[in-house]
């Protein structure tokens, strides 16, 4: 245990281009996180590590500033009225198993495959689950837009709502009457997904809407409290192993507590399908992002061959295209804010309209 | 306009659609007061003011007086016809009496924060004005500047203990690292520095987006009255009518 964490405590030193770097990358990832539950951490990791933060200490700098971010992001939901607690702890009992699952199969690829195998995995699953959700979530957000903006649950909730299996469980925020079984599947997902590209929210916020049938609004806000009983439990695990940079956290952390609070104001001002569409537009373009990364890995495994020169480029893109999809979603949800702020009617002064 | 000034202050009505506005404790809220106009002078309907208030003597009196001189100015600045009646005790009664005594009342229009879930079930169509008031209702430019103050004060004391929070951490990088890095209890270090920091830091951000004037659009309450005021309806359109045939071919000789 101690032994990884003299070998690996090369705490980076830190300049100004640094702190404004991860300051402004918290900023936006907290922003997209307090919006649709989820998000962000996918470029902190890779973000540190771009400026030399060994990739241990990144992964558990990043965890330790997720938990109290979702705290502070699902604190302000839950004034709001959008936080289902009860479903919250219920979907994070079956994620933590799933979390244990997902962390036991990366030890085995690692075991047989190596870093590049490992490597490969985290990337093909990227790319096969975000495509596939991403679409599903962009269509269905595409057909509320058309038919005038109110969400309906869908046909696979329905369904399994009118399943009477007990313990059945009536979860009062979140509207919803269904039973515990359903719930145990959604969970151990994001529990497993977390585990392998460490965003469980791109199962489990469209697993809530699809699955359990809760309106975007609440699944992305209940996403937080999962994010946070992971995130804290995972935390502590990687600080007894002594991997975290604590001045790392509290940049990132300075940045996304303002990101997640404005994120979570946000919500109130949009129509509650722009959610899926800001979700559905960052997972399609990080999917992307993940698919320039495979030829390396591929290349690593012997698969297939491409120039050093080749590979650069192609990271560098990956690299810059997930940062992209992360400023997109961003841009999205403040002209979302800015054109719902515009039109809210607000009586002017009579003294001037006279 | 002479004239309707000094129909204002007396009760004259007139046979005209009306808009009724209402005071809770007696106090009209600017936004309640804009709202009314904007729609009477849409409308062409007249207005009336009705102050509901439990006891007309203290301090409420002097504010919902204020407020209720302001509605009738600003009406008979708009060229509104504008009559005034005052009412006590429950809210609910109070305006459903007001309803039938005066005839024509087309609207009625509340502030959202009016504490009464039962004015929901009159017989008229309600318009719920949302207010940035706070619970009080106490909407003085005074109360609104100091409370102002009090954001921009709590955001810069949030935000310097922040901001020494995060010097003390660089400064002392070196011996935090070493303690954080020692792994096993000492795991609580950087857990509890985090929450501490999130607390002051999560505070810090909250009032500063407030001082910023960004703060959550509180639609909710606004959808709920439009969802209690739809299902009235639809009760109301259910409801059994008299139904009279009439034979065309019927002679009456």
């Amino acid at each position: 245990m101690h032994d990884i964490a003299n070998e690996a405590v090369k705490f980076i030193d830190l300049n100004v281009t640094y702190v404004i770097f991860l300051f402004v990358l918290g900023f936006i990832g907290g922003l997209v996180s307090g919006f649709i539950g989820s998000g962000g951490a996918f470029v902190l990791t890779p973000g540190m590590m771009s400026l030399g933060v060994p990739g241990t200490i990144a992964v558990a700098s990043n965890m330790c500033h997720k938990f109290p971010k979702a705290l502070v992001g699902a604190y302000k939901r839950f004034k709001y009225g959008q936080v289902d607690i009860k479903l919250g702890l219920i979907l994070a009992a079956s994620a933590g198993l799933g979390v244990q699952i997902g962390i036991k199969i990366q030890r085995f690829i690692l075991e047989k495959w190596g870093q590049a195998g490992s490597d490969l995995y985290v990337s093909v699953s990227f790319v096969i689950v975000l495509i596939v959700v991403g679409a599903y979530i962009l269509l269905d957000a595409m057909k509320i837009s058309k038919s005038g903006g109110s969400e309906r649950v869908s046909l696979i909730a329905r369904k399994l709502q009118s399943i009477n299996l007990p313990p059945m469980i009536t979860f009062k925020t979140a509207n919803v009457r269904i039973s515990f079984w359903f719930t145990v599947p959604v969970g151990f997902a994001t529990g497993m997904l977390a585990a392998t590209i460490a965003v469980g929210g791109f199962i489990g916020v469209p697993g809530m809407i699809y699955m359990l049938g809760v309106s975007g609004l609440v699944s992305s806000a209940t996403e937080l409290v999962i994010a946070f009983v992971m995130g804290l439990g995972g935390s502590i695990n990687w600080a007894m192993h002594g991997m975290v940079d604590i001045r790392l956290v509290l940049i990132i952390l300075a940045g996304s507590l303002l990101g997640v609070q404005l994120g979570a104001i946000g919500t109130t001002y949009v129509k509650e399908y722009m959610i899926k569409v800001v979700m559905a537009t960052i997972m399609l373009i990080v999917a992307v992002s993940r698919g320039l990364a495979i030829p390396r890995y591929l290349n690593q495994l012997g698969v297939m061959s491409i120039g050093q020169n080749s590979v650069k480029m192609l990271d560098a893109v990956s690299f810059v295209s997930m940062c992209l999809a992360l400023l997109i979603g961003a841009i999205i949800i403040l002209a979302a804010m800015y054109r719902a702020k515009k039109s809210a009617y607000t009586p002017k002064a009579l003294a001037e309209a006279r | 306009m002479s004239n309707l000034s000094g129909t204002n202050h007396k009760n004259g009505l007139r046979n005209s659609r009306k808009i009724l506005v209402v005071g809770d404790k007696g106090f009209f809220a600017e936004s309640v007061i804009n709202h009314s106009i904007h729609l009477a002078e849409r409308l062409g309907y007249d207005l009336v003011a009705l102050s509901v208030d439990v006891q007309c003597e203290g301090r409420a009196f002097g504010n919902s007086a204020a407020s209720t001189r302001r509605l009738l100015e600003m009406a008979d600045r708009h060229g509104i016809y504008c009559s005034q009646m005052v009412r006590s005790g429950d809210i609910e009664f109070a305006v459903e009496d007001t309803i039938h005594e005066i005839k024509r009342v087309e609207i009625v229009v509340i502030e959202s924060e009016t504490n009464s879930e039962s004015i929901r079930n009159i017989s008229v169509p309600i318009v719920s004005v949302l207010s940035d008031t706070n619970k009080k209702g106490d909407t003085s430019m005074v109360a609104s500047k100091s409370s102002k103050a009090v954001v921009i004060g709590k955001t810069a004391g949030y935000g310097v203990v922040s901001a020494a929070f995060c010097a003390a951490a660089f400064t002392h990088a070196d011996t935090i690292a070493q303690i954080c890095s020692r792994g096993g209890w000492y795991a609580a270090v950087p857990i509890t520095t985090v929450l501490v920091f999130s607390f002051v830091h999560g505070a810090f951000a909250h009032n500063l987006w407030s001082a910023l004037g960004i703060e959550a659009f509180k639609r909710d309450q606004v959808r709920q009255t439009e969802h209690k005021v739809i299902e009235k309806r639809k009760l109301q359109r259910k409801r059994p009518r008299a139904y009279a045939p009439v034979n065309p071919f019927h002679r009456i000789d």
